[in-house]
Order: C-alpha cells, then structure tokens, then sequence
C-alpha cells in the first residue's frame, strides 16, 4: 500500500460503518453523518470515498438488500476488511498516545 | 404526499448512467431514489435544488466511467499513455523542458511583438474602400523646387471636370491643435479640426456610430465629432443635435450631427473633428486636395497631360502639375503635413523584419537543440519498447503527442504574457495598434506550431534512422549529442552576435549624432510669430497699424531684462530652407538651386554663429533688400571661392546677371536643416520683414517667464488669436526622438536573443559536464586540480563561441557599414566595438556554463565515479 494514512472524512466513514453494521450504504452513511457528526456531505461525496477508500483495500463491499423505495435497486453495503480495521486502530493509537503526553491541565 | 414528484427525474438518471461506472450504477441510483423520497419534509421550492445538488455531486473522477479502451490497446488508450508519458518526461527532464519551453514562449511572444508592429504599417489605411484611387494633388512653381502638396483648383484653376477618370475632389484645410477651438457651454476645447468638402466620405470610409455618413456634410451647419473627442466634450451625454462654436481664423456655431466610431489605429489621417467647407467662403490654412479616379486611370499618363496646364496663368510661368498616389504619402512622407498623424519609415520596417526572422531562427535552433538532447537522453527508453514491440509509427504518434504539449502549453502562455506586456509594448513604441485577438490566438499558434514541427521532424529523422541495438547501446548518446549541439549552438551563437554589433553601432551612431555639435548655440532660444495671422488684408490701414505694432513689439521686449536679444530670422533646424537658383559670377557653371534663409543683423549674436571671413550684416553698414548675402563654409567651397574680393553670386530670380549678389562673409557650417542630414551650401539674405517671426534669446533660468511675457504681449498685439512659441532647445531634442525610441527596442529583442542563446548554450553544458562526470572523475584521480578541470570544460564550450565571433564579426561588419551609409555623419564602428561585443558574449556563456562545469570540478571523484 502506498498510502496508509487516513483523511478525516474517510475516518469517520470508516468508523461510521463499523457502526451501522449491517445497514451501512451510501446514503444510510450520508444521513449518520449528518445525524452523528453533524456534517452535512451529499450522497456523491461519501460515495467517492467510498470508492476510495475500497481501493486502498480498507472495506468491501456486497449487494444485497433490494427495496421498493429504492425502486427495486440493491445497495452497496461496506464492510470493514483486516486492514481497515487496522488502519483505524493504528489512528486511534496515535491519538490516545498523543493526548496522552499532554497533562490534563494543558487542555481546557 | 405527490407522487409526481418522487418518480426519479429520467434526466438526472440519463446524465447518471453515461457518467458513472456500471458497476456502481444500481446503488446510486438507488440511493438517489431514496434520497428523494427523504426529501419531502423539505419546503417544495427546495426539492428540486437539494436534488440536482446531489446528482451532481455524482459526477467525480472516481465515480467515472473509465474511459472505455483502456483495457484493451487500442489507439485511444495508447494516446493516453503517450501523453502521460511526455508528462513524465517533461517533469524528469523539468530543467531542459522548461527552458524549451521557456524559449518557445518568448520566441512567440517576441516574434509576434514585432509582427503586429509590421503587420500595422502594412495594413495602414488599406480600409479605406477606395484607398488605391485617392491622389493628391502637388505643384511646384519652378523646375529647381520640391514638389508641394498645393491645390491645383485654388492656385491654378484647374477644372478636375474636364478628366472623365476623375470621379471627385475633395479640398481639406487642416487645423491642428491650437488652431482651432471648440466652445460650448462656454467651455473652450483644444482640437484637431478637418475643413472637408462633402466629398469627404467618399474618399475614406470612417463609420459612423450610428446610421449613414452620406449626405451628413452637405449641410452647412453640421459638424461630426470623432468617438473620443466627443466622449471628452460631453461625457456620457448624447452629443447629437448639441450646438458648439468652432473659432480659428472664421467663428462658425454648428450642430453635432453624427459622431464617428473610433479612429482604427491603422489610419494615418486622423482629426477630432469635421467642418463642411461650404459653410464659409475662405479658410485661411492652406489646403490639400485629394482626387479619385476610376480604375482605368493611368497616373503617368495624367501627370504628363496637367504638367503645364498651370502655364496659362502668367505669374506661375514655371510651374509644373502632378499627383501622387495617397498610399505613397505614408511610407515615403515627402510633406510634413499635419493631416496626417503617423509617418512610417520604411527602413525601420525591414529592420524590424530582420529582427523577426532572426528571432524566429534563434527560436527554432535554440528549442530543437534542447529537444534534440532531451530525445537523446530517452533514446534507450525509445529502444526498449521497441524490442517490446512498438513500431516506428508508434514512436512517430508519441513524439508527436509530446510536441502537441509544448504547442498547448506554450500558446496560452504566450498568449497570456502578451496580453499582459502588449499596453507596455505599445506605450514604449509610442504607437497605437488596435488589438485583435484571434489575429494574435493565430499568428502565436502558427509561429509555435511551424517551430515545434520543423524540430519534430529533426527528432523523427532521427528515430527512423535509428537501429534499436545502436539505441539499447550507449554509443549513441556519446557520439551524437556534442556535434549536433556544438553545430546549433555555434550558430545560434553566430547569429546573435551579429544581432549585439548591430544594436551597439545603433546606439554608438544615434549616440553620435545625439551629442553632435549643431553648430549653434541652441540653447534658451524661444521661437514666436506675433504678426503672422494668414488672413490679414493688405490695406494701407492695416500695413501702418503693423508697422506701429512690430515697432512698439521690439521695444517691448527689448525693455525686458529677461531677454538678452532679439533677432527676426527664420528659425534654424525646424524650418526649411527655401531653395532657388544660384550661380556664381565670372564662371561658366550653370544655375543650381540652392538654399536660402532670411535673417536680420543680430542674427549671428543671437545663434552663435561664427564668422571666418569677412562681416555678417550690421545696422550702420547694411539696409534690408541690398544685393548681398553671407554664405557658409560649404557654399564657399561649392563654389570654389578663394577670397571674397570679387565673390558675387547671380540669382535667377532677383535680378540675374545684370544685378548680381555681392559675398560680404563667411560663416562657420552649422546645421539648419535635420541634424542627420549633410550641411549643404546655404545664403543667407538679409530681408527685413514685419511679418517674419521673431527669434528671442531668454536670460539664463528666465526662459519660462520670457514665453510668458510673450504671451502677454501676443494677447495685446493679437486679442483674438491662439499663442504659439517653440523652442529651440525642444526642436534639437526631438530630431531623435524617434531614433531613441527603435533603439531601445531594438536593444530589448537583441537581450532576449542572448538570452535564448544563452539558454541553449547552458544545456548544451548540462548534458556535456553529465556525460564527462566519469571522465572528470578519473581525471581528478589522476590527479588534476579544480582550476585545471573548470578551465579545460570551459574551453570547450567557448571554442564554439569563438568559432561563431570569428564567423559573425565580418557578417556585421559589412551590415552595418551598409546601414550606415544612410547616414550623412557616422560614427565609426571602431575595433572596441567587437571587442565589448566578444566580451559580452564570452562573459554571459561563462555564466550559463561555470554553473554546471564548477559544480561537476568540484564534485568528489568518489561520487562521480560511482555515477550512472
């Protein structure tokens, strides 16, 4: 893997979908951001991360799930692969240790 | 809850299904379907926003179709590759591809700085409809005098009427700037006025803002105004239909009846505003007059039949008619006329041209040297797939791909720079173009497109005469890239060697003739005509009331401490001398014309004139109108005079033989005509004359304050006229205006030749320090010091620069001594002259090259060595 960084949105994508377990689609993804994180990104944005983020092999996906609102259409649901879930893990380390330098005090 | 609106719009999913990958296809549009359903707690106005926001929020590069052919090689795919790669290869190579690309810019942008220069002067007054038709009428009085731009109708009575392929005339009066006033709202303006017969329009084509030019003049009372005259007089108001006062030497109240579009910058007429001439009987400016023909017009054969048609008029005994074709007036200017604006030269013209093909030959021989390295650096690359599998015309497509980046690349860069440099550019000519874009789009597409094709078919020679064990091999890269880079690098050399002479004799000639001695004592010298209204009668009345006013003039100005003296003579360098017919007494030659100029006994004070022989006029011994002249030096020796006992000069005119001119001195040569023409033999008559203009000399400092106490007394003397004055001093400073003014051009496109010369000779050094890295390595191991290395690496760059100083310096030595042969007085182009040129040339190489050849001798063997 080239990069093993993680930007900010495709973190909390990531964590996002561990979250929504089985229900974790594009737009089910879309609607938790706004809801949990308060951000709002449209369908196509958290779609391209996705993408992304398949390609670094951080999740996969399977289609299933086929609804009438969806006019019949199947979602995409994510996964978290291995190292997907290591990456995040890698990233929380980071911080705990990180803000685990910095004496209570020093932060208000 | 409506169901029209949750039915997924055809259209976003239509955009969704070509945009997106298949695969992903269900799920978005899927997803948007579900979207929408959410979306109905929204206000309805809303929906469609929110909706067509995340349809197009779809449409990124990661969720894009791939285009399709990658996966199989087919020629699209490869094409992207191509172009991949050559953007690869620009930023490997990022030094030798933004130098060449470097070079091509400014090769375009300056080649094309001095095309629409050209292009200007060649397109000048061609749009005019009828401009190959229109003639102007000239005459001159006797057969030794210089034809004059006279109307043939006014001084001679022609009757154009009489000629079946003439189809008009057309009579202008020209008044220039502080001729003429324009007054409205009690608000006086400056302005260039034309006094034009109703003919005007079918002469030159000038387009009105709005509606028709015809018929606009034949009412008397109309005026048309030009579009930035008229945007000066009454801003943003509508001008038609205003009344305004026009004053010079008649006062007429006219009605704006059209203003003009812009004066097009490739119009050497230019004015601010017409007058119909038939709403006065007299105009006191002397006019031009203008004819137009039909097509079967043979001038020749026009101006041999009116030759003598002004014969029958007895005073005009002498005179000789003709025509001369309008298009000639620019480039060739015989007359100084304040009709026209612009003046062309047409040596600078082919010098211009010269310089763009130099430009343009650096340009090319700069980039394909660097484009030839850059290939040569790839060769290997070129050989590998080769064996790969690609064929010659696959190595063709991609160098061809590479090129096409340059072209782009370089086309909007240069585009832009020249849309930036192009005010400067003009302001620094001091001329008016009229930008045209896709004129400039083009001309900068085709110059780079002709320069990165003819280098490609270098490199493509190259290619196909290549074998792919030579090019896996390293054999190539030894051998070729020196010679070929020496060879284009010793003539781009050559060339802008020959560019650097010629600027520095340029400078040193205008240099020379900036600095040179007038002869004169020029300095402080105010130029004023008090009685000089042209339409003054000739009444008794009028002759006394002009005699009382010069007489209470001179003591007026003689009673003022500020000015040191004044003289009435005709004012040298600006005026021009009038020629007749002289002779000299007692010999056999014949009568030549000669020049003349009337002047008044302080004359020589006044001018600083010195005298050689004998006495310059003076008040006890001289009166006004006597036989006898003072002549220069160059008379003296036209005319072969050994002393002046028995110098007497005969003068066709005045006299002749019977009543001959009696040399009373001789003066020291100074110059009266323009400084960079040959002083020629000059009389100077002394002929006292109310009305000729004065010359006043101010005290030190005083100068401002003399030209405004002339004002004061011109106001008394003239309550209604305009003021006028010149000084000398400006007169002698404007001879070279325009010579400074090419020259400094001429000095900018001669640095960006070294420059590009420099940037081709600095690559040629890159890549040769790059292939002798192991050779220095050893030599260095072997012993030899950083001085020792730095000198032998230099040398053999320099060796092609002396080589092309040798080739150019006789080149430019016989260029410019022709150049100068223009020149009456030259300055020499001395030894020093290629001297500083060789240094320059050697000085700005050692700077393109010690970069390289210090870093690679001080560079450790340990590491040069190593190096592959």
């Amino acid at each position: 893997m080239e990069k093993e960084y993680l930007g900010e949105l495709e973190e909390l994508i990531l964590l996002l979908i561990l979250t929504l377990k089985e229900e974790a689609y594009g737009l089910a993804i879309s609607k938790a951001l706004k809801e949990r994180a308060n951000r709002t990104v449209t369908i196509g944005a958290v779609h391209g991360t996705v993408t992304r983020l398949e390609k670094k092999g951080f999740i996969e996906s399977t289609l299933g799930g086929a609804t009438e609102e969806r006019g019949g259409r199947r979602k995409r649901l994510f996964t978290l692969t291995a190292s997907g879930k290591k990456v995040l893990q890698k990233s929380r380390d980071v911080k705990v240790t990180l803000w685990a330098q910095i004496p209570e005090l020093a932060v208000k | 809850m409506n169901h029209s609106k949750q039915t997924p719009s055809r259209l976003a999913e239509a955009i969704l299904s070509w945009f997106c990958k298949g695969n992903l296809l269900e799920e978005i549009l899927g997803d948007l379907q579900e979207y929408q359903k959410d979306l109905v707690d929204k206000p309805s106005w809303k929906r469609p926003i929110l909706y067509w926001f995340n349809v197009f929020q779809f449409l990124r590069p990661s969720l894009a179709k791939q285009l399709s052919g990658t996966k199989k090689l087919n020629n699209y795919g490869m094409l992207k590759i191509y172009f991949k790669s050559s953007s690869r290869n620009f930023f490997k190579h990022r030094l030798i591809s933004s130098m060449s690309l470097l070079s091509l810019v400014f090769g375009a942008l300056c080649f094309h700085l001095v095309y629409v220069w050209i292009n200007n002067e060649d397109e000048m007054d061609r749009f005019h409809k009828n401009v190959d038709a229109i003639h102007m009428s000239q005459a001159k009085f006797n057969p030794q005098s210089d034809f004059e731009p006279l109307s043939l109708q006014m001084f001679f009575g022609m009757d154009f009427t009489q000629f079946t392929h003439i189809r008009s005339a057309l009579m202008i009066h020209t008044y220039y700037q502080g001729q003429i006033e324009l007054i409205t709202e009690n608000r006086d303006f400056n302005g260039k006025g034309c006094v034009v017969d109703s003919t005007f329009f079918e002469f030159f084509d000038f387009k009105l803002n709005n509606g028709e030019t015809k018929n606009l003049l034949t009412n008397p009372s109309n005026i048309i105004l030009s579009h930035e005259y008229a945007e000066k007089v009454f801003g943003d108001t509508n001008p038609i239909g205003r009344t305004v006062q026009i004053r010079c030497d008649q006062t007429g109240t006219y009605q704006v009846a059209g203003v003009l579009e812009k004066i097009p910058s490739n119009s050497s007429i230019s004015f601010d505003f017409l007058i119909p001439r038939h709403s006065r009987n007299f105009w006191a400016k002397i006019p031009q007059e203008f004819i137009l023909v039909d097509s079967s017009f043979d001038p020749i054969d026009f101006n041999n039949q009116i030759a003598e048609m002004g014969r029958a008029n007895s005073r005009h005994k002498e005179s000789i008619l003709s025509s001369i074709p309008f298009t000639s007036l620019y480039l060739e200017h015989p007359f100084d006329l304040s009709l026209f604006e612009k003046q062309g030269d047409s040596s600078s013209i082919s010098t211009m041209k010269f310089i763009a093909v130099v430009i343009l030959l650096i340009t090319l021989l700069c980039f394909t040297g660097l484009q030839i390295t850059l290939h040569l650096s790839s060769t290997r690359k070129m050989g590998v797939k080769r064996v790969i599998g690609a064929t010659k015309w696959n190595l063709f497509v991609e160098v061809m791909v590479s090129r096409l980046h340059y072209l782009l690349i370089s086309t909007v860069m240069a585009y832009l720079l020249f849309s930036w440099i192009f005010p400067w550019y003009t302001s620094i000519m001091e001329i008016q173009i009229d930008r045209n874009y896709m004129m400039d789009l083009k001309s900068i597409l085709i110059v780079i497109t002709s320069v990165t094709g003819i280098s490609a078919i270098f490199i493509v020679a190259q290619l196909f005469k290549v074998e792919v064990k030579e090019a896996l091999t390293n054999k190539l890269i030894f051998l070729q890239v020196p010679k070929i880079q020496r060879l284009l690098t010793t003539i781009q050399y050559s060339v802008t060697i020959v560019l650097i002479v010629g600027t520095v004799v340029v400078f040193s000639q205008f240099n020379f003739m900036i600095n040179k001695d007038t002869g004169l004592d020029h300095e402080r010298i105010i130029s004023v005509d008090f009685l000089d209204m042209e339409n003054r009668d000739d009444s008794e009345e009028e002759v006394q009331n002009q005699q009382k006013n010069f007489q209470y003039l001179v003591n007026q100005m003689m009673q003022n401490p500020d000015i040191v003296d004044v003289s009435q003579g005709e004012l040298p360098i600006s005026s021009i001398a009038s020629p007749a017919s002289w002779k000299r007494m007692g010999s056999d030659s014949e009568y030549t014309s000669q020049n003349h100029m009337t002047v008044d006994t302080r004359y020589d004070d006044i001018l600083g004139i010195e005298l050689i022989q004998g006495r310059f006029f003076s008040d006890s011994l001289d009166r006004s109108r006597q036989n006898k002249v003072v002549i220069n030096e160059a008379a003296y020796k036209y005319w072969e005079f050994s002393d002046l006992k028995d110098a007497k000069l005969a003068n066709t005119h005045w006299g002749g033989e019977e009543d001959p001119w009696r040399v009373i001195g001789v003066v020291k040569d100074y110059h009266y005509e323009h400084l960079s023409n040959e002083i020629k033999p000059l009389i100077l008559l002394f002929l006292q004359d109310n009305e000729e203009g004065f010359l006043v000399k101010a005290q030190p400092g005083k100068v401002m304050k003399s030209v405004s106490f002339l004002e004061q007394l011109y106001k008394e003397v003239n309550p209604k006229g305009i003021f006028e004055y010149d000084l000398l001093e400006d007169k002698v400073e404007a001879q070279y205006t325009k010579e400074k003014r090419v020259g400094k051009v001429y000095l900018a496109f001669t640095v960006v030749a070294l420059l590009l010369s420099s940037i081709g000779l600095f690559t040629f050094a890159f890549h040769e320090t790059k292939r002798r890295t192991k050779e220095i390595g050893i030599r260095k191991i072997n012993g030899a010091g950083v001085y020792q290395i730095f000198s032998m690496l230099s040398f053999s760059f320099l060796k092609s620069i002396i080589i092309a100083f040798v080739v150019a310096c006789p080149v430019s030595w016989y260029f410019m001594n022709k150049w100068l042969e223009n020149f009456a007085y030259r300055a020499d182009i001395g030894w020093w002259l290629f001297v500083l040129t060789g240094l320059i040339s050697v000085l700005v190489a050692m700077i393109a090259i010690s970069w390289q050849t210090l870093d690679v001798a001080r560079k450790n063997p340990v590491e040069s060595l190593r190096y592959e």
